[in-house]
């Protein structure tokens, strides 16, 4: 296994929240903070404290964008999980790790392993 | 002027008369042109038959009515324009589509009058709405001997179904993020009842779920319109094995929505029990699916699914979730009849699916 990590969850499924924590869990990874709201998603962001950060999209009405560029500027890796898959992210972000909702632990697993080989 | 008024004036005032005469018996429908001479002696009248070019005349007149009736009504702009790109007609859409009257634009140029010129394919106009996007087709206007004499053009306006398409695609996206959010509630759901149970029992169930995951994205890839047989079927064997070990033999045969997501659910049962029990475990040697189209008018799918080399099976030890799923939901659900065979040399089975007229057809079409 690889080392634990700290982990931001950004979501607003509370049971989707929940299913993240015991897959993270499963892997040896620890749930550090949750958000289900853009500016408490901004605000643990820019707090820090946490290795990489799992992004939904769309947070209650909102895209998580800001996020993603505060957690790009602190140079911390992070995910989008997305039902829109890769494809549905807009020009700029191309390219970032993507988690189709709904996957699997391994899934999960390979998407961590390689955010942070790639560090 | 009817004939008898022609011959007197001719006559009372010493003058030739010329007329066009319309005779009508019950024998005779023509036009004759009337030439009437003043001689001492009385008149020489000249009559000759003008019946066809009245006739065509006539058409000529109703021709260019439609033609203006046409232009005048279409919601697409006509244009024409001589050798020299100047405008010779346009259409009511046209002049305000440009914001300009005829006699701004008549006999002009579009550089002249626009502030773009148009040659492409797709041009836009800058009108008192904005800017607009317009698709236009052209082709050169010939005279009689063929020699190229102008322009003919017809433009649509592009605004309207770029919106709609727009809309569309913004649509199944938004579908496919919910469902799939829904999927991963329900996966969620299902994590917090099996805490503490046998991880295989979450394993089979989250892949079940992922199976039906993988059919949507098929599903949105081809905009909700239904989905290849193939595809499908890749996609549900890809999931399971390696591709030396699963043979697709594979006529093309497009499926509609129902069927395709029965099938992929039913074509995942099938692989995981192959990978359990069957010719997939590591016994292995390999798993053969293929498909036929019987009948013309009220075309059946056959599918068959063939396991070779796996272990000696006895009935009793498929009578899982998912050999009922793949029996019972598939017959209930399609109207499919299942059929499940343990030969010596593995397990077989076929599935009869009946097909819609239409994708009978397009069967046959695709051969």
């Amino acid at each position: 296994m690889s080392r634990p990590l700290r982990v931001l969850v950004v979501e607003d499924e509370m049971i989707v929240t929940m299913l993240l924590e015991d897959l993270l869990a499963e892997l040896g990874h620890t749930v550090m903070a949750t958000a289900s709201h853009l500016n408490e998603a901004l605000q643990l962001a820019e707090a820090g404290g946490f290795d990489i950060a799992m992004l939904d999209l769309n947070i209650n009405g909102k895209q998580t964008f800001p996020v993603a560029e505060v957690l790009r500027a602190q140079g911390v890796p992070f995910v989008f999980a997305t039902g829109y898959g890769e494809a549905g992210l807009p020009e700029a972000w191309r390219g970032t790790p993507t988690l189709q909702k709904p996957f699997m632990g391994e899934d999960l697993a390979l998407v961590l392993a390689r955010l942070m080989s790639s560090v | 002027m009817g004939l008898e008024v022609g011959y007197r004036r001719a006559v009372s005032e010493s003058t030739p008369v010329t007329l066009e005469h319309h005779h009508r018996s019950d024998v005779h429908d023509c036009w004759l042109d009337v030439r009437a001479y003043p001689t001492a002696e009385g008149l020489v009248v000249f009559h000759c038959d003008i019946t066809d070019r009245k006739r065509a005349e006539e058409e000529a007149r109703h021709n260019a009515g439609l033609l203006c009736a046409i232009s005048g009504t279409a919601p697409g702009l006509v244009f024409m324009k001589d050798r020299e790109s100047r405008m010779t007609d346009a259409n009511p859409a046209l002049l305000r589509a440009v914001g300009q009257s005829w006699e701004r634009v008549a006999g002009r140029t579009d550089t002249e009058w626009a502030s773009d010129s148009a040659e492409a394919a797709e041009e836009g106009f800058t009108g008192p709405n904005g800017r607009r996007v317009f698709l236009s087709i052209k082709a050169p206007m010939r005279d009689a001997d063929s020699t190229a004499s102008g322009l003919v053009g017809v433009s649509t306006d592009l605004a309207e179904r770029t919106r709609a398409e727009e809309q569309r695609t913004l649509l199944i996206q938004e579908l496919n993020h919910r469902l799939k959010n829904t999927l991963a509630t329900v996966q969620g759901i299902a994590q917090q009842r099996w805490r503490g149970a046998d991880p295989a029992l979450r394993r089979a169930f989250e892949a079940r779920l992922m199976a039906l995951s993988a059919a949507h994205d098929l599903l949105t890839r081809e905009n909700w319109e239904g989905v290849s047989l193939n595809d499908l079927a890749d996609a549900a064997l890809r999931a399971h094995a390696s591709p030396g070990r699963m043979l697709l033999r594979r006529p093309a045969l497009p499926l509609e929505l129902k069927t395709a997501l029965a099938l992929a659910t039913a074509l995942h049962e099938l692989c995981t029990d192959a990978a359990k029990y069957g010719a997939l475990s590591e016994f292995v040697e390999q798993v053969s699916l293929d498909w036929t189209v019987m009948g013309r008018r009220d075309g059946r799918l056959l599918l068959t699914w063939r396991e070779r080399g796996g272990p000696a099976l006895v009935p009793s030890k498929q009578q899982g979730f998912g050999s009922r799923l793949v029996e019972h939901a598939l017959a209930q659900e399609l109207r499919s009849e299942v059929c499940i065979l343990f030969e010596p040399e593995g397990v077989m089975r076929t599935i009869e699916v009946p097909l819609p007229p239409e994708r009978a057809a397009l069967r046959e079409g695709a051969i």
